[in-house]
């Protein structure tokens, strides 16, 4: 598929897709925004 | 029969079955284009410790870690998780290190936009109501890495959730195995 937009889509414990819930999205953006979390930028290509 | 070499026809006897060592739990596909997906029944009572084999990992935008939460019914522990490793860069050959002192996640294994990442993670008493631990080794067309921590709480777990450490998930299997 074309990478083009992310979609804030959550496969959920039961196997179904659907929306991230907005509490979902902050926990998910809380891990994004870490930089813990960030391969460090020595080490990428 | 000579163990572990099994002939048609052969008596499955308990001794033997009972010696194997790792059984496949489930596989887990993760679709294209995800923010997070969780694997459940993942751990149980069935084995102290489980082998995570990670497979065609592939990252919506850049490269970047798959981070992994461990999760409960209905509830996902967001802190506590402590990790300490080494990153190298597979083309430029530089070497950094991935480190997290009471993060929302751990960082484990790694891939880039390719579908190349692959590799495994051992977590060490996740079903057990002490604090569980990890390993984690991996490739992916980007460079390589190993990394190991715990997450801190005695919390009995069941579940996974996995996550981009930077941006969406896009594709990749993971074969869980529980250890005797």
């Amino acid at each position: 598929m074309a990478k083009s937009k992310q979609d804030s889509y959550i496969v959920d414990v039961d196997g179904t897709t659907r929306p991230a819930t907005a509490e979902e999205i902050a926990q998910l953006e809380a891990i994004r925004q870490d930089p813990q979390h960030k391969l460090s930028a020595r080490a990428e290509a | 029969m000579t163990y572990p070499v099994f002939q048609a026809g052969d008596i499955l006897n308990a001794s033997d079955m009972n010696a194997v060592g790792l059984w496949l739990v489930k596989t887990h596909t993760i679709p294209a284009n995800v923010a997070s997906t969780t694997i459940s029944a993942a751990f149980s009572a069935d084995y102290p410790n489980y082998l995570l084999v990670f497979n065609q990992l592939d990252s919506f935008s850049g490269n970047q870690f798959v981070t992994v939460q461990l999760r409960v019914g209905s509830t996902t522990t967001t802190t506590g998780y402590y990790s300490g490793g080494y990153t190298t860069s597979a083309y430029a050959g530089s070497l950094g290190t991935s480190f997290a002192n009471n993060a929302s996640a751990w960082n484990t294994v790694a891939c880039g936009t390719s579908g190349l990442g692959a590799g495994y993670m051992w977590v060490f008493n996740p079903f057990e109501a002490v604090p569980t631990g990890y390993s984690a080794n991996y490739a992916y067309e980007g460079g390589t890495g190993q990394i190991q921590g715990y997450q801190s709480s005695s919390t009995s777990f069941d579940q996974l959730v996995l996550a981009g450490g930077s941006a969406n998930l896009n594709g990749g299997t993971v074969k869980i195995y529980g250890a005797r």
